[in-house]
């Protein structure tokens, strides 16, 4: 192996020590800021009413929005929900208090997934609503083996 | 009978196999109550005697955005065999949310109210 072989192995090796301190770590991540389902539910009914709709029943019936964006034809409400899970395998000997060794680990595998549930609603500049938009991801957590293994433990410790 | 010394030591060492952490965050002060606010009739000039200065103040083609908002975020932990080599860890976090949004036309007369109060203490 060549030195900068080495020296990038050594680097990788720090690195992955560094992201996960444990042999097993999972760590998840929650935020339900943005609408509840019964709040997006009332607001699909208000679109499909087919009356003009204003910026005034939007923020009464979604709440707040988590971010305002501005553009040329008007704002845009943004309203978010997180959900972020790692699961972390790291069999790295220098993990062991009384084994003095470098950190070059033996296995190291990250299985990360991000997914959030969006909702986007587009006004004119009269504050009128124009369409909307919405991503719903949150809830396909058969697709991530992260979430999946998180909320598993979960529902063990709980 | 177990004796004293035994129990101690088994103490010691269930403490030395586990670890638990619990971080709690807050971030401003509860949300004010919306309650006499007239949409239609009530100035933004009352509202800020009322309630006080917003946290966001964002502005609209067709007026401005005040949002009073306070955030509470929850981390917890879990860690086995702490001290000789970590076998397990397991982290969960939670960020809850209180807002209040009051909408003003171009006048400063309010149009809107929007309001989500995810905290315990908040709903």
């Amino acid at each position: 192996m060549t030195r900068a072989g080495l020296l990038a192995l050594l680097l990788a090796a720090l690195l992955a020590s560094g992201c996960a301190e444990a042999i097993f770590s999972i760590v998840s991540f929650r935020s339900h800021e943005a609408y509840s389902d019964a709040s997006l539910m009332r607001f699909r009914e208000l679109m499909g009413a087919g009356v003009a709709v204003t910026k005034s029943d939007v923020l009464a019936t979604l709440g707040p929005p988590i971010e305002v964006i501005g553009q040329d034809e008007g704002e845009v409400f943004v309203y978010r929900r997180l959900a972020r899970d790692t699961n972390v395998i790291n069999l790295n000997p220098a993990m062991i208090s009384f084994v003095t060794a470098p950190p070059l680990p033996i296995y190291y595998g990250s299985d990360s997934s991000g997914r959030d549930d969006t909702l986007m609603v587009f006004f004119d500049r009269e504050g009128r609503l124009r369409n909307a938009g919405e991503r719903l991801g949150i809830g396909e957590t058969d697709r991530s083996r992260a979430a999946y293994l998180g909320e598993g433990v979960q529902g063990l410790i709980k | 009978m177990k004796r004293p010394g035994s129990i101690a030591l088994a103490l010691a060492l269930a403490g030395m196999l586990s670890g638990c952490s619990l971080v709690y965050t807050e971030v401003g002060v509860p949300v004010p109550s919306s309650e006499g606010l007239v949409v239609g009739r009530t100035t933004k000039v009352e509202v800020l005697e009322s309630l006080g200065p917003p946290r966001l103040v964002r502005r609209q083609f067709d007026g401005v955005l005040y949002t009073w908002r306070r955030t509470k975020s929850r981390r917890r932990s879990l860690t086995l065999l702490p001290i000789y080599v970590r076998a397990f860890h397991y982290s969960d976090g939670q960020s809850d949310r209180d807002d209040l949004s009051l909408l003003f036309d171009r006048e400063g007369i309010l149009r809107g109210v929007g309001r989500r109060l995810e905290t315990e203490e908040g709903s």
